[in-house]
């Protein structure tokens, strides 16, 4: 589960989030939209205890992000948008290293499991230097899944990746999900977070526009008609004036 | 030891690192090219550390040591201190503790804590320093006792230098970084206070004996003890006489100095993960730059202003490209203006210091200082041409310019700033020594030509063999090899110009009965004619470049 309870981040003179609480229970998937600025990127950093929260509380599977970072870690996924890899080490070596970090026991199972999943046993012995964009995105995705987290946060996750890569990942999430991890999607693609998430949280210069099921978005919002599409929704909150709602009680 | 209380996982992956890297140097050794670039370091070194290596076996080592202890005992401590200014002043204010992106991405968010993170960081900054130290200590081999004390010595001292901005970086982490930027630039101030102080009480003395007595003077004032005394710990190890008491006493201090700083990194234990993500971006940037060619914007902040130049006409197409390489070289001039007077003040503080009060020796330092930059600086900071169009060659393709077209447009740029920033120094130097007019008049107008023909042979060179500077560092010994092998070209073919203007110069002083303007004349045309025959050659290696195979890396 992930939960975020008066979520505050600021630079300087910069609100970059303000106020923010949602809670993401396992099989969820929450889709996380908003205009560029918006502060999802850097919710989902905090959340991962990259960057420290100016005020809140961050937690993972009951872990605080902030006071005890390393059991929070252990059970949680990163993947950031455009992940960059050791260039000098092999696509082997990479998941040899995430095995190690994150004490993952029968790894060499695992990681063949994984490698066959994307398609990337041929590459195991395969500098990351020499992986294409959408490559290096699935040796990302595996280093993640490797551990079994049971939270995922996901930036952006199909930039790169062909066809079958993007119906291998979307399978894999509903999987996962399935399998009681809580996951977070953060992207600009609202045909994907249609298509895949649970839940919606939509956000609009660091504050929380709409957060909920996301089978009830037209419903809260008495304006849009039933068939209104989450591109409708959309524009709707962040360019119509609405008001910001939260349809999940807050934790 | 750090590296015993890393995590394992860590631990594997520095291993992992370093096998990769000896991997890479294998891999690239297996090439035709990556062998030559090999072959060429293994000479470069053997050059290099060759004399010294021979003069530590074959020469009396006891007599060779007593000659340059002195020497060794006066610079040291005070070329250390300028080495850590030059790495405080090179921490910017809000920079941090710089990790690889991939770290970033892989390790921050795993189950590590910060501390771990900090050892790693050290334990891979001390790996490399190794590597740096162990090159050092053999060239100082033949002015140290032993060698053992004075790779250790310098190995600790460098580890000293690299921690003193580590430290202060997490302060900002803890105090802020408004007050921390406010604290780093007047202890800086300070600091810088001190030493010119220092250097003034020196100057009234009116020192003879050129800069080692400069440096000897220095120590002997109070400030100069206080400001080098960390400084002498390491230098003292490093020329210890004996094992015990020297190299023993003043190792263990050494060795205390810098566990005192590595136990206060660790103590101060700051949030330093969101100022080294920031850092790490600003070093994946400069990388990225660099991999362009643009290593001169690494020196500024920030492009020097929005100045705009006219659009230039067509020029059957050379007059776009250049005006677009000019626009880039006045936005990223500040950098470049930086280093130059960075550079003068280097050459220009010894020198005056070394007897230079007089102009003919400020003259012939002056005289020298133009074909170094020239020659050596110039083309590394001006690469306003195809170096910083790596990943554009397709796009120039495209243009439809013909290949000379594309090549006169690319080298207009460089060639243009490099004279504009030449031209004072030889300016400078007619103003001082004015009876100097014709020879000052000649240099003027050979500039613009010189440099016309080392920016066409730099980019010849690149077409040829084309490289990205970004994986250079320690251990790449091909992109080193590549570099001498480059550098070793670029003297032969300066040689052989060279000879030839000046044979046709003589000839022509010969012809016109001893006339000095006939001869200047003459060597002018060679090097304009060699330059423009260059054109073509680039031109044709331009037309055949593949960026599908060439700019690969």
């Amino acid at each position: 589960m992930i939960e975020v309870v008066d979520y505050h981040k600021t630079y300087r003179d910069t609100v970059a989030v303000a106020g923010l609480s949602f809670r993401v229970e396992p099989g969820q998937i929450l889709g996380l939209v908003g205009p560029n600025g918006a502060g999802k990127t850097t919710t989902m950093r905090a959340i991962s205890g990259i960057i420290p929260p100016t005020r809140g509380r961050l937690s993972v599977a009951g872990y605080d992000v902030a006071v005890d970072p390393v059991a929070a870690k252990q059970r949680f996924a990163y993947i950031p948008d455009d992940p960059r890899l050791f260039d000098a080490l092999t696509v082997g070596e990479h998941l040899t290293f995430i095995a190690s970090a994150y004490q993952v026991e029968d790894a060499p199972a695992k990681s063949a499991r994984l490698l066959e999943q994307f398609e990337l046993t041929e590459k195991q012995d395969a500098l990351a230097q020499e992986l294409s964009r959408g490559m290096r995105q699935k040796v990302a995705i595996c280093c993640g899944y490797l551990h079994d987290p049971v939270a995922i946060l996901f930036d952006e996750p199909l930039t790169g990746l062909d066809p079958r890569g993007i119906r291998t990942l979307k399978q894999s999430i509903k999987d996962r999900a399935q399998a009681g991890a809580a996951i977070m999607i953060s992207s600009h693609l609202l045909s994907l977070v249609e298509d895949l998430c649970t839940h919606l949280l939509i956000l609009e210069k660091g504050r929380s526009r709409y957060f909920g099921p996301v089978s009830e978005a037209r419903s809260a919002f008495a304006e849009l008609s039933a068939e209104a599409s989450l591109e409708e929704i959309f524009f709707h909150v962040t360019e119509g004036g609405a008001p910001a709602l939260h349809r999940q009680s807050e934790p | 030891m750090t590296i015993n209380i890393l995590p394992p996982s860590l631990r594997l992956l520095l291993r992992m690192q370093v096998r990769a890297r000896l991997r890479k140097v294998a891999r690239g050794a297996r090439t035709l090219k990556g062998k030559l670039y090999l072959a060429a370091m293994i000479v470069m070194f053997t050059v290099w550390l060759g004399p010294t290596l021979a003069a530590t076996f074959f020469m009396r080592r006891s007599d060779f040591v007593d000659q340059s202890a002195p020497l060794v005992q006066a610079l040291l401590p005070s070329s250390l201190l300028v080495y850590c200014i030059i790495t405080l002043i090179a921490t910017s204010s809000e920079s941090g503790i710089a990790f690889h992106p991939a770290e970033v991405d892989l390790l921050f968010p795993a189950p590590f804590r910060r501390r771990d993170l900090l050892l790693y960081r050290l334990t891979g900054l001390g790996l490399g320093l190794l590597f740096t130290s162990l090159a050092f200590s053999l060239f100082l081999m033949s002015h140290v006792r032993f060698w053992v004390f004075g790779f250790i010595g310098i190995a600790l001292a460098f580890v000293f230098i690299q921690l003193v901005p580590i430290v202060l970086t997490l302060c900002v982490s803890i105090m802020g970084e408004r007050a921390y930027t406010r604290g780093r630039r007047l202890a800086l101030f300070v600091l810088a206070a001190l030493i010119a102080v220092g250097i003034g009480q020196v100057a009234v003395r009116r020192v003879e004996g050129g800069i080692v007595e400069l440096a000897a003077q220095f120590r002997s004032t109070g400030l100069g003890r206080c400001l080098l005394a960390p400084f002498e710990v390491f230098s003292r190890t490093m020329t210890a006489e004996f094992f015990l008491p020297d190299f023993l006493a003043w190792g263990g201090l050494a060795l205390a100095i810098d566990a005192a700083l590595v136990g206060l990194v660790l103590r101060l234990d700051a949030n330093f993960l969101e100022s080294s993500i920031a850092a790490s971006q600003r070093l994946y940037q400069k990388i990225e730059r660099m991999r362009r060619g643009q290593m001169w914007m690494n020196f500024a902040k920030a492009p020097a202003g929005r100045w705009r130049i006219p659009l230039l006409p067509r020029w059957s197409g050379a007059g776009p490209i250049a005006w677009r390489q000019l626009m880039s070289a006045l936005r990223g001039s500040r950098g470049i203006v930086y280093f130059l007077l960075a550079m003068l003040a280097a050459v220009a503080v010894p020198a005056y210091f070394a007897g230079g009060q007089e102009p003919l020796v400020l003259v012939a330092i002056g005289s020298s200082f133009v074909p170094m930059i020239s020659l050596f600086f110039m083309p590394q900071l001006l690469q306003f041409d195809f170096r910083s169009d790596i990943d554009r060659i397709d796009v120039l393709k495209t243009l439809p310019a013909t290949p000379a077209a594309i090549v006169a447009g690319e080298l207009l740029a460089p060639v243009v700033f490099a004279t504009l920033y030449e031209l004072p120094f030889v300016i400078a130097i007619g103003v001082v020594q004015p009876e100097w007019r014709l020879i000052i008049g000649a240099g003027v107008a050979l500039v613009p030509a010189i440099n016309l023909f080392v920016f066409a042979f730099e980019n010849l060179v690149f077409l040829w063999f084309p490289h990205r500077l970004a994986n250079l560092g320690a251990g790449d010994f091909q992109a080193f090899g590549r570099q001498m092998l480059v550098m070793g070209a670029k003297f032969v073919l300066v040689g052989f110009g060279g000879g030839l203007a000046v044979a046709a110069g003589s000839l022509a002083w010969w012809l016109a009965g001893e006339s000095w303007i006939a001869a200047l004349a003459a060597v002018w045309c060679v090097v304009v004619a060699l330059s423009l025959a260059l054109i073509p050659l680039v031109a044709s290696a331009f037309r055949n470049f593949d960026p599908s195979l060439d700019t690969a890396d």
